[in-house]
């Protein structure tokens, strides 16, 4: 009995507790409820309760204080903390607590009084720092929390420890110098960090004066032979479009790491990317000449070709004057194209056969072509392609230039057999195909196989949705028109021969014999401007204006005339460089021809020849 | 003789100056609407006379005749025609006649325009410095620290886009509170909160609010879109209660925020339910959310038609070439119509819904126009996406809208027989 007795009051508290326990939890659970539907009201009092019950439980503590704050109840909050604190000496949460409750209640002062004041009689711990810099943070007290960071990195053994942090503050609180600052001390001790710190730094370098920031520290930093601030200073550079400076960190960053040119090749490859020829060209021939052997070279005589190739060509978009339908040939420095063709002669010779050898060789014979004036030696390094690739689509663009370099030369039977050689070729592609239709058509209309001409230009008319078709159609309508009048049909047809051949004295001659015809039917709108446009070509602009001015003048009567106008605007624009006149002009052409196809542009123009004469 | 000659010659001026007008006709022929106000906008900067002409040709526009005004519609690519003083006389006499629901309103003067634009990156478009961008309209732009020093009295119209005066940064916290724009955004803000004297930025944008209303009781014209339009009145209506969670303003909203609302501060809306979970993108029930607006093929809506002569101030606001609009999504894309206070106009809204789209009001001797949705060309215009080019949108009915609202404040509306 006595035993039983023992056993009931041994278990009865753990019973006892055992259904307080479970009541609580329910009681806890309701509040909870209560908070989740922003009920905070009605959670407080149970809350209460239960802290009242059991005020050592952390959870209850922390509910009711966040509650109190919920209701912005912060004098209950305050009081709560500070009885636990009293309670619970050591805690340094409880202390960034009452902080915060301070803080919200709008006594800044007395927040930060108490934080430091804990700060002060708490063991020196920079765990202590970062917890009370996080409750500042947290109210986005940013300079109080910096001020922690820094006093707990100043005690602390390890000063990257709060690196991070304070880089983050300083960048969000728009300190770039600091932030950099800080990185560059992370980087310092770790550089595997580079690839995470450089996209930390870049993520804030387009703010203003970052960039500039940034580069003095990193500057400063680079002083020895760590290659993470070389790579780091080396991208800032290229931010700030100091490709100089980056290639000297490059050329270094190259030595140090015994890579045999391989970080230079590929700078030079980020220039050419960014369209940045000229230092890319720098860059990738210092490469070849310093690394004859490297394993990379191949690759690097590649990219130097394109890269002289592309120098070449905005070389050559600068001499032509794209604004005239037809020009004289440009004369052109050819020292860079002789580079362009050594190097792609060399791709050919090392790599014989491939498709790396077949475009050096397509690009050599341009250039012969383009530029050399060689048709012949285009056409013995073509015919190696033909050989070789004879369904490549780089056959097909040779073919189109050999060709065309044929029509130059007046070799009609030439330049008819490349043409069907790519129109009779079901390898090629469409558009190619189409095009060398429509060059048979103009080919045959100069040889005055007129039916014939017709054939080609209705096979491609048939299909409206190729490239070539509104040449087609706009060569059609001429043909057809004026097949009535075949002898002048014939003498224009050998004036634009002459024109396709840059002969134009000799083309001009022509147009004023079908002009001056009396037989001459549809053709006379057609070569009135084309007159024009050979005395443009041949850069007789007075001739040339009073010849457009006529033709705009007969308005409806020639439907050429908005064309006209906007040609005598180009004269005035780049020809004689008249920027009013030639304003007036375009303004002439949207009053008069409100439906003509160069809207558009001479509204364009105008507004900029406007920006122009308006800025000085 | 010499009586005669000096007649003439006194004659001469007004025949001259009746000789011709420019008519800027705004129906479907026109070939870019959106320009044609701002070369309406520039006649008047240069004194040049300007009628809008009510309901004649999709609300037209007659101006005196000039080569410079001429030159500008040709290099505009804006469509016009060159008439006669007897032919504008006829066009007068036309939209005079009582019989037609035309009228004339004389504009006077290019109004200053001031657009509310933070200062920091913005991952979206405002339509309407776009669209007065493109139509060559000059524009201030204007931010807290202006607003907060009086300067809002030196313009006489003030846009507001897709601003959030409640201070919860667009409520895009869910999505965006780790995105590097959102980051700068709100510390621009609470800089400039600090800057300005206030402790929190909900209380700044409280206070930007309340002199933006002050302003248009003051006489100014206040045209506001997306999400600017609720926000305004929720800031307003929330002048005495914080309505922000913890994450936007450091402590938490009030739990008897709703409770606390003033509506008769607002000048819109009215008896609104607040969203107060700070994870939801949006402000309260006053939007219309994109389940409410169904499929964006059936998303249309349709401008009142009012009486030119009688009513001309909503005549203006709602002149386009079309009455029926395609509608667009914005953070805030329609009004609640059983929200809308009474006083309130409805200008454009979707029949036989309780959709609004587009509303006009007074308040003091100044008024107010809301405008629904983002961009009325971009349907869903999404955090981060391109701008629209509006040269590729020259007749869009809804950016008209937008511009109407910029010549309204230029009008003189004829006095009304008693």
């Amino acid at each position: 009995m006595r035993k039983k007795l023992f056993l009931i009051l041994l278990f009865c508290p753990v019973i006892l507790f055992a259904q307080t326990g479970g009541e609580l939890s329910t009681q806890y659970m309701l509040a909870q409820n209560y908070i989740q539907a922003a009920q905070f009201g009605k959670a407080l009092p149970i809350l209460q309760n239960l802290y009242h019950l059991q005020p050592s439980n952390y959870e209850y503590f922390q509910t009711l204080n966040q509650t109190y704050i919920q209701l912005k109840n912060y004098d209950a909050s305050i009081a709560l903390i500070e009885e636990r604190i009293s309670g619970l000496q050591g805690d340094i949460n409880l202390v960034g607590l009452l902080g915060t409750s301070y803080y919200l209640k709008g006594n800044d002062k007395r927040a930060f009084e108490v934080w430091d004041n804990a700060l002060k009689t708490f063991p020196k711990s920079e765990v202590n720092y970062r917890i009370i810099a996080n409750y500042a943070l947290q109210l986005r007290a940013f300079d109080k929390a910096i001020e922690y960071l820094k006093s707990g990195e100043a005690i602390s053994q390890n000063p990257q420890f709060f690196a991070y942090d304070l880089a983050n503050l300083y960048s969000i609180t728009m300190r770039y110098k600091e932030a950099t600052e800080q990185y560059c001390l992370i980087l310092s001790h770790d550089p595997n960090q580079l690839n995470s710190i450089q996209s930390r730094i870049l993520s804030y370098i387009n703010k203003p004066d970052a960039l500039s920031q940034s580069i003095n520290v990193v500057k400063k930093y680079d002083n020895g032979n760590e290659i993470s601030f070389k790579y780091l200073l080396s991208r800032l550079y290229v931010q700030a479009k100091n490709y100089d400076g980056a290639y000297d960190l490059y050329k270094k960053i190259d030595s140090f790491q015994n890579s045999q040119g391989a970080e230079l090749y590929n700078f030079g490859k980020f220039l050419y990317d960014e369209k940045i020829y000229n230092m890319a060209e720098k860059v990738l021939n210092d490469l070849i000449n310093k690394y004859p052997e490297s394993p990379l070279i191949s690759y690097t005589k590649l990219q130097y070709a394109k890269t002289l190739e592309a120098i070449v060509e905005e070389e050559n978009k600068a001499q032509i004057p794209a604004w005239k339908p037809y020009y004289l040939p440009v004369k052109n420095n050819s020292s860079n194209a002789d580079k362009v063709v050594e190097a792609y002669s060399e791709i050919a010779k090392i790599y014989p056969h491939s498709e790396a050898a077949n475009e050096a060789l397509l690009r050599i014979g341009e250039i012969k072509l383009n530029i050399y004036n060689d048709l012949s030696g285009a056409k013995e390094l073509f015919q190696e392609l033909f050989t070789d690739a004879p369904l490549s689509e780089l056959t097909a663009e040779a073919y189109e230039e050999l060709g065309n370099g044929f029509l130059l030369k007046g070799d009609l039977t030439s330049a008819l057999d490349c043409f069907q050689k790519i129109a009779g070729n079901g390898r090629f592609p469409e558009d190619k195909r189409n095009f060398a239709t429509y060059e048979l058509a103009r080919i045959n209309m100069y040889l005055g196989n007129f039916p014939k001409a017709k054939d080609y230009l209705q096979s491609i008319t048939n299909n409206p949705q190729n490239s070539s078709a509104n040449d087609a159609i706009e060569l059609s309508l001429l043909m057809n028109t004026a097949q009535n009048d075949s002898s002048n049909l014939v003498t224009f047809a050998a004036a634009e021969f002459l024109a396709d051949q840059k002969k134009f004295n000799e083309a001009l001659e022509k147009y004023r014999t079908v002009l001056n015809d009396p037989q001459k039917l549809m053709l006379q709108n057609i070569a009135e401007l084309r007159v024009a446009e050979m005395e443009i070509a041949l850069n007789n602009y007075d001739s040339a204006s009073v010849q457009l001015e006529r033709i705009a003048g007969e308005k409806e009567g020639n439907i050429y005339s908005d064309k006209a106008l906007y040609l005598l605007a180009k004269i005035y624009q780049f020809g004689l460089n008249n920027k009013p006149k030639a304003i007036e002009t375009y303004e002439s052409l949207l009053a008069n021809f409100p439906n003509s196809l160069y809207l558009d542009a001479a509204r364009s123009e105008i507004l900029k020849l406007k920006d122009v004469v308006n800025n000085g | 003789m010499l009586k005669k000659i000096l007649f003439v010659f006194l004659l001469f001026p007004f025949l001259a100056f009746a000789q011709s007008k420019i008519l800027i006709y705004m129906d479907l022929k026109q070939t870019d609407h959106l320009r044609a106000y701002g070369i309406t906008y520039h006649a008047l900067e240069k004194n040049y006379k300007a009628d809008w002409l009510l309901n004649y040709r999709g609300g037209s526009f007659m101006i005196d005749y000039s080569n410079d005004i001429a030159n500008e519609c040709l290099v505009e690519g804006v469509a016009f025609d060159k008439l006669s003083a007897s032919e504008a006389a006829d066009i007068y006499s036309l939209v005079q006649r009582p019989d037609n629901n035309m009228s004339v309103v004389r504009l006077e003067k290019a109004p200053k325009i001031a657009v509310y634009v933070p200062p920091s990156f913005q991952p979206w478009d405002d339509a309407v410095t776009m669209v007065l961008d493109y139509a060559k309209i000059p524009y201030t732009k204007i931010w807290n620290d202006e607003i907060l020093r009086g300067d809002l009295s030196k313009y006489d119209w003030l846009h507001l886009h897709h601003e959030d005066f409640t201070g919860q940064y667009g409520k895009f916290y869910a999505s965006f509170s780790n995105a590097q724009w959102y980051i700068d955004n709100q510390i621009q803000y609470e800089n400039d909160a600090k800057k300005n004297g206030f402790k929190k930025v909900s209380d700044m944008m409280k206070t930007v609010a309340q002199d933006i209303k002050n302003y248009v009781g003051q006489g100014g014209f206040l045209f506001a879109m997306c999400s600017a339009t609720d926000t305004f009145d929720i800031a307003l209506a929330a002048e005495h209660t914080d309505i922000c969670a913890q994450m936007f303003d450091g402590d938490p909203a009030d739990p008897d925020a709703q409770s606390k609302l003033d509506y008769s501060n607002t000048l819109a809306f009215t008896n609104f339910k607040l969203e107060m979970n700070p994870y939801v993108y949006s402000f309260s029930n006053i939007n219309i959310t994109p389940e409410e607006v169904g499929s964006k093929e059936n998303d249309y809506f349709t401008l009142f038609d009012f009486s030119a002569k009688y009513d001309p101030v909503s005549s203006m606001l709602v002149q386009d070439h079309v009455n029926v609009i395609h509608g667009f999504m914005g953070q805030t894309t329609m009004f609640r119509k059983s929200l809308i206070k009474k006083s309130v106009t409805i200008l454009g809204e979707r029949p036989g819904m309780d959709q609004v789209k587009y509303i006009h009001g007074n308040y003091g001797r100044g008024t107010f126009t809301f405008y629904g949705g983002h961009d009325p060309e971009a349907y869903e215009h999404l955090v981060g996406d391109p701008p629209t080019d509006l040269s590729l949108h020259k007749n869009s009915p809804g950016y008209r809208l937008i511009l109407n609202n910029i010549l309204f404040p230029a009008a003189r509306p004829k006095k009304q027989k008693t």
